[in-house]
């Protein structure tokens, strides 16, 4: 998680992730960032994100993205 | 035709019932947009002729009203981002003086903060038709788009009606396109690249259907509504195809209405259209160039064969009202392969001029004769060259402008904001082309968070730094000059 947290400071340091719960809805991570975000997490965390997981929700918290980082390391 | 108003006319009295614009709660046909647009003109009521009126445009079906109720009131539109920095909005409203925005209710708070005093008109009254055509003709000014400026200053440009009209007829023709595309909008309306979307709808009576920026973030999300939405033609940045390529749903989905993929704003990766045409092969995809000092776009290529995905695709050749030449150093024209020049561009599509600038207008917008008579000119700074089969491939550009998810970015005002903030003693800005963001070098006495969160409050949020990396001194050349190649191996 402290990697993730280290990744998402690196894109935008003046959001809180440890609490917020509105990264997407709350318009903090826009289309600018995502990408760069998606790509840091796949080099990272040497993983892909298949499509199915590319859903809103799994997405609007540092939280959850970690959650669906563990689920794609479960699966491979 | 003399202005873009009688697209609308003729739609409506066509196929007054057709569905004209759409987004994601609503929609308009053409004949109550025309009458939305009447409506709202007759609101504006005697804000004078050729007056620029500001539009804060959102990704909703009410912003195409404003619009075009701002043109049947006679005047010309300032389409701006409802989320402008204060500081910014404030510099745009002085400099036009403008007594005269419409904009979502929502928006008025910020626009009042930014000093504005005049009429906000938030509301889309709905009535009869209460104006005839006004006298507007090709010459006239149709809209000014604000693009960023070297020395921190926005620059705007003004654009005429018949400078679309020229446009759209050469576009339709090249690319046989009917009423019966639907059009998926993806930069929102206060960008350049959207007025093409608003305008081939109005043109052809096709529909336009905007797409909430979102389902850009989910690809997934963005192919259902694409389908659901029967959408056929796309002309998006190639970033937002880029995103959807890299997140690449087309295995589990894939818009099964869609013929037309064209591209515009930046260069095409090719891996990311690569993607596309390996899941889609059966569509059309074409390479447009243009510039924001002219309406549309002024050069295309057709992209057949296959391309390895470090190749450069060709932005190829111009459209049947533009002449572009290429130019070296001493103006003269290259015609062979492979030596690389300025590109220049003749076109009665040209913009009108920037905005109260008539000595950077009288630069850029030049008279000359290449041979076949003299020609209004715009000079690029786009340096390009000619490949073996005669195409145009792009370069480079001759000065440092950035090209960041299709915006136009000059670093100077980036620059300029950051020396103006307390603390901050000097800052280059430079592009990290890999990691596709902007980084920004600064000596400063403060945080570099400090230093971000204070740019959020001057510069659009495209524009601002996406990493700021603190040094005690910045680099100088040998000639005393800022070392930008000595901050680039930092990057």
């Amino acid at each position: 998680m402290d990697e993730l947290l280290e990744i998402l400071l690196d894109i935008d340091p003046d959001v809180d992730y440890e609490t917020a719960e509105d990264l997407i809805d709350g318009k903090l991570l826009n289309s600018l960032s995502i990408l760069q975000l998606i790509a840091e997490i796949c080099d990272h965390f040497d993983i892909e994100i298949s499509p199915k997981w590319m859903r809103n929700e799994n997405f609007n918290s540092a939280r959850k993205i970690w959650e669906m980082i563990q689920a794609i390391q479960e699966e491979d | 035709m003399r202005n873009v108003l009688e697209l609308l006319e003729r739609a409506a009295e066509r196929m007054p019932e057709k569905r004209a614009v759409g987004d994601q709660d609503s929609s308009f046909r053409f004949l109550e947009l025309q009458q939305a647009a009447k409506a709202l003109a007759g609101g504006i009521g005697n804000a004078g002729k050729n007056q620029p009126i500001g539009v804060l445009a959102d990704r909703k079906i009410r912003t195409v009203a404003r619009i075009l109720g701002v043109l049947y009131s006679g005047n010309y539109y300032v389409p701006l981002d409802p989320d402008l920095p204060a500081e910014k909005l404030r510099a745009i409203l002085e400099e036009t003086d403008m007594q005269l925005l419409l904009g979502p209710a929502e928006a008025e708070q910020s626009a009042r903060a930014a000093g504005f005093q005049g009429v906000y008109i938030s509301t889309l009254p709905f009535g009869p038709s209460l104006r005839d055509l006004p006298d507007v003709g090709g010459d006239d000014p149709l809209c000014m788009v604000y693009t960023s400026g070297s020395t921190g200053k926005p620059k705007g440009i003004v654009k005429s009606h018949g400078a679309y009209l020229d446009w759209l007829e050469a576009y339709c023709e090249t690319f046989h396109l009917t009423e019966n595309e639907i059009i998926g909008n993806q930069t929102p309306f206060f960008f350049d690249a959207s007025s093409k979307d608003l305008y081939l709808m109005l043109y052809l009576g096709a529909t336009l259907e905007i797409i909430p920026s979102k389902n850009f973030l989910f690809p997934m999300d963005l192919v259902d509504d694409l389908n659901r939405r029967q959408i056929s033609y796309l002309c998006w940045v190639p970033s937002a195809l880029s995103i959807v390529a890299q997140l690449n749903p087309f295995s589990l989905v894939k818009p099964r209405f869609l013929r037309r993929v064209f591209f515009v704003g930046e260069v095409m990766p090719m891996k990311a259209l690569n993607t596309w045409r390996r899941a889609l092969p059966e569509l059309e995809y074409v390479n447009l160039y243009g510039q924001s000092e002219l309406a549309g776009v002024c050069c295309y290529h057709v992209v057949r064969g296959e391309y390895e995905d470090t190749a450069c695709l060709p932005i190829g050749r111009p459209f049947s009202n533009t002449q572009v030449f290429l130019l070296d150093e001493q103006e003269t024209l290259i015609r062979e392969a492979n030596r690389t020049g300025e590109l220049w561009i003749a076109s009665r599509a040209l913009a009108l001029g920037y905005f109260k600038e008539p000595e950077r207008t009288a630069r850029c917008f030049l008279q000359r004769d290449f041979g076949a008579g003299p020609v209004r000119c715009f000079r690029t700074g786009d340096l390009a060259h000619y490949n073996e089969h005669g195409e145009l491939v792009f370069s480079a550009r001759a000065d440092d402008q950035i090209k960041h998810m299709g915006h136009r970015i000059e670093p100077g005002e980036i620059e300029t904001a950051a020396n103006g903030l307390e603390g901050v003693v000097q800052s280059a800005c430079l592009y990290d082309e890999k990691k596709q963001r902007i980084v920004l070098f600064a000596e400063a006495k403060r945080s570099g968070s400090e230093i971000r969160r204070a740019l959020k409050e001057k510069l659009s949020d495209y524009m601002v730094p996406g990493k700021v990396i603190l040094l005690d001194k910045l680099p100088l050349s040998a000639n005393g000059k800022l070392d930008r190649q000595s901050l680039r191996r930092r990057l």
